[in-house]
């Protein structure tokens, strides 16, 4: 049974395309490779329909490029992106067409939202372009979104610059819902908000979910977010996915050493004396993604490192039932759940 | 009894405005003692990056500090000329900005600003300036500080230009560092190590911090004492594992509760309803109270502080001790 989303060997690179004597000179072995950055490197996962899928990773890992990818907002380089077995970027008719059942929240809501737009043409500008909607029935729309992410309906008349960031980030909830996608897509949304507003959001996304079983790709930094909001979580390195299975089980036992520095390095509430005891930051720093070290890219850094990490990447290995992590350790034993 | 390092008291910073008078600090009290790291926790707008800069003087118009007082080792700060202030900025009190880049030139190497910053206060020669600033960057854990040293800033990671800012802060072991975000910006494992490398620092050095942030628990874990902002008042304030397992006022306990750390996965979280107040028309009477799940009449009125055993708060109906002793 193939799932909701297919994310297939998914690679998304970046680099400068070099000028045309520059490409003669690196035919002829006279100039070197042009750079290239793998943001995303042979990814394959997958969501369920009506699943929160969550994407934690430190900066650079890939990722927003992921989740971007997977909008349709940037191309794969390699690799495909299916929703309901079909691609998400429609290429037929010779126009790239997006699919509309794909939406985005961004992190920050003071550059997604149109400065000179009505908070009510913001929320129909989409499902009336694409015939959704009747221009009649366009209040009413814009009503009926603003209520959802609780705001007064009578909003829709002001500008962006008469809310707060805690507002604004529902405006651009309502905004992404108003086109009813099959899929949304988060990138760090809660990331710029304060905490208090923060546990609105949250909570506003809780109650999304079970009222309108929304599928979502919640991506994010934070470590207590994703753990509080999603069912099955992914972890980054480097652009490659290095881990993931069912929340509890996830951040119960991690089995790949970077899942298990990462968590161990995340802030925590140090109320008791004791609970400083676990705090163990990962040495070292993140190697530059233009020349991500052979092997696992986790081998600089990783504690558990043989050579073989150094010179093979590893593959998904089964740790528990829907728990798989990249990691040779686990296929010699040394890593055990 | 030991003098605190600094003690300020009532302290008020406001900017004029053309929209009014921002009321970002407002009667902000505070001691700091030797080797004590003091966490300064509140969300945007509560004055407390606000009062940060206030204790270096380094408040631009249209702001400046209306009143109170800031003894740094029983010197009055706000007394003293720009140019005073100048020598003791750097010397006795530094700063570790959030985003490094804006302490480092990045034209300079870090041998040539960090030496800038030595003769500033002295007459060094210049091997002796070069090797202290090996020593503190070592201390900072730089690995290779003396060839790393002749490096430009855009050559190290932001987790590493953030050890040589706070190298820099060090460099003339100054009695109080106050750092504003300091590791808002980084990656969870390189504050990780941060954290772990200020806590080590404040044991061998005897430097005092005060450690402003919006992220309660990254304060928790370095901060001996944490003080709750919130509309340019300290709230809150005591020993910090007191203060987190026992809050007294709301705001701590809705702050605490938000986290979805201290939550069950998938479970509503405590919000705080409503958004913080605006600095140029702050609520009369108690500033939380427009939000606080416990106001009433009484709340009209602005709260006194309550002390009781090294903890104080403003609050007419502080919560229960859990454990009364």
């Amino acid at each position: 049974m193939s799932a909701f989303v297919e994310i297939n060997n998914l690679t998304k690179s970046f680099g400068a395309s070099p000028g045309l004597v520059y490409r003669g000179l690196q035919k002829v072995g006279l100039a070197a490779e042009t750079p290239r950055v793998h943001a995303v490197n042979d990814v394959s996962l997958h969501i369920h329909r009506g699943e929160t899928l969550g994407l934690v990773g430190e900066s650079g890992c890939g990722k927003s490029t992921l989740g971007r990818v997977l909008a349709g907002i940037q191309d794969a380089t390699s690799g495909s992106v299916t929703m309901e077995g079909k691609p998400v970027v429609d290429r037929s008719g010779g126009r790239r067409k997006l699919s509309t059942r794909i939406q985005t929240v961004f992190q920050d809501p003071f550059s997604s939202l149109d400065p000179r737009q009505k908070i009510g043409r913001i929320l129909t500008e989409g499902p009336l372009e694409h015939g959704m909607i009747r221009s009649s029935e366009a209040a009413e729309t814009a009503a009926h979104w603003l209520n959802i992410v609780g705001l007064d309906p009578a909003v829709a008349s002001r500008l962006p610059h008469q809310f707060s960031g805690g507002q604004r980030q529902r405006i651009a909830i309502a905004r992404a819902l108003a086109m009813k996608p099959d899929l949304l897509i988060c990138d760090e949304p809660v990331a710029s908000l304060d905490v208090s507003i923060q546990a609105q959001i949250i909570n506003l996304f809780l109650k999304l979910r079970r009222e309108l079983d929304l599928t979502m790709l919640f991506i994010s930094h934070d470590i207590g977010v994703v753990r509080h909001l999603a069912d099955r979580v992914a972890v980054m390195y480097l652009g490659r996915v290095v881990e993931t299975g069912p929340v509890a089980d996830l951040f119960e036992a991690p089995a790949h050493p970077y899942s298990r520095a990462l968590l161990a390095s995340a802030p925590k509430l140090v109320i008791e004396d004791d609970d400083l005891e676990g705090f163990n930051p990962i040495s070292g720093e993140l190697p530059s993604p233009l020349s991500p070290p052979d092997g696992c890219h986790f081998n600089t850094r990783c504690p558990l490192a043989a050579s073989i990490c150094r010179e093979r990447v590893p593959a998904m290995t089964p740790v528990s039932a829907r728990h798989e992590a990249a990691c040779h350790m686990i296929e010699t034993g040394k890593v055990t759940s | 009894m030991t003098h605190p390092v600094l003690s300020v008291s009532d302290l008020a910073t406001h900017f004029f405005t053309d929209a009014g008078i921002a009321r970002a600090v407002d009667g902000v009290s505070l001691t700091l003692d030797r080797g004590e790291v003091l966490g300064l926790v509140g969300e945007s707008g509560s004055g407390k990056s606000v009062t940060g800069f206030s204790l270096l003087g380094l408040v631009d118009p249209p702001g400046r500090i209306v009143r109170g007082s800031i003894r740094l080792n029983g010197t009055e700060l706000t007394d003293l000329s720009h140019g005073a202030l100048r020598k003791l900025r750097g010397l006795r009190i530094a700063m570790i900005f959030q985003d490094p880049m804006m302490t480092l030139n990045p034209v300079l190497t870090i041998a040539r600003q960090m030496t800038l910053a030595l003769y500033a206060h002295g007459k060094v020669s210049k091997s002796a300036a070069r090797d202290r600033c090996i020593e503190v960057l070592e201390t900072v854990g730089i690995p290779a500080a003396r060839d790393r040293i002749d490096d430009y800033p855009h050559q190290f990671s932001g987790g590493m230009r953030q050890r040589v800012a706070i190298a820099m802060a060090l460099l003339h072991k100054p009695d109080v560092i106050v750092a504003d975000e300091a590791t808002t910006a980084l990656d969870v494992s390189i504050q990780a190590q941060i954290l772990t490398e200020i806590r080590r620092l404040v044991q061998e050095t005897g430097t005092s911090f005060i450690w402003v942030s919006h992220d309660i628990a990254t304060v928790s874990m370095v901060a001996d004492r944490i003080a709750v902002m919130y509309g340019g008042r300290i709230v809150e304030e005591g020993p910090s594992r007191a203060l987190l397992r026992d809050p007294r006022h709301p705001y701590t306990r809705g702050l605490l509760d938000a986290l979805p750390s201290q939550a069950e996965p998938g479970s509503d979280l405590a919000q705080i309803d409503g958004v913080a107040p605006s600095l140029v028309n702050l609520p009369k009477g108690c500033v939380f109270a427009p939000r606080c799940p416990r106001r009433d009449g009484m709340c009209d009125a602005e709260p006194d502080l309550t002390t009781a055993s090294r903890r104080a708060w403003r609050c007419h109906h502080p919560l229960e001790p859990r454990d009364p002793t």
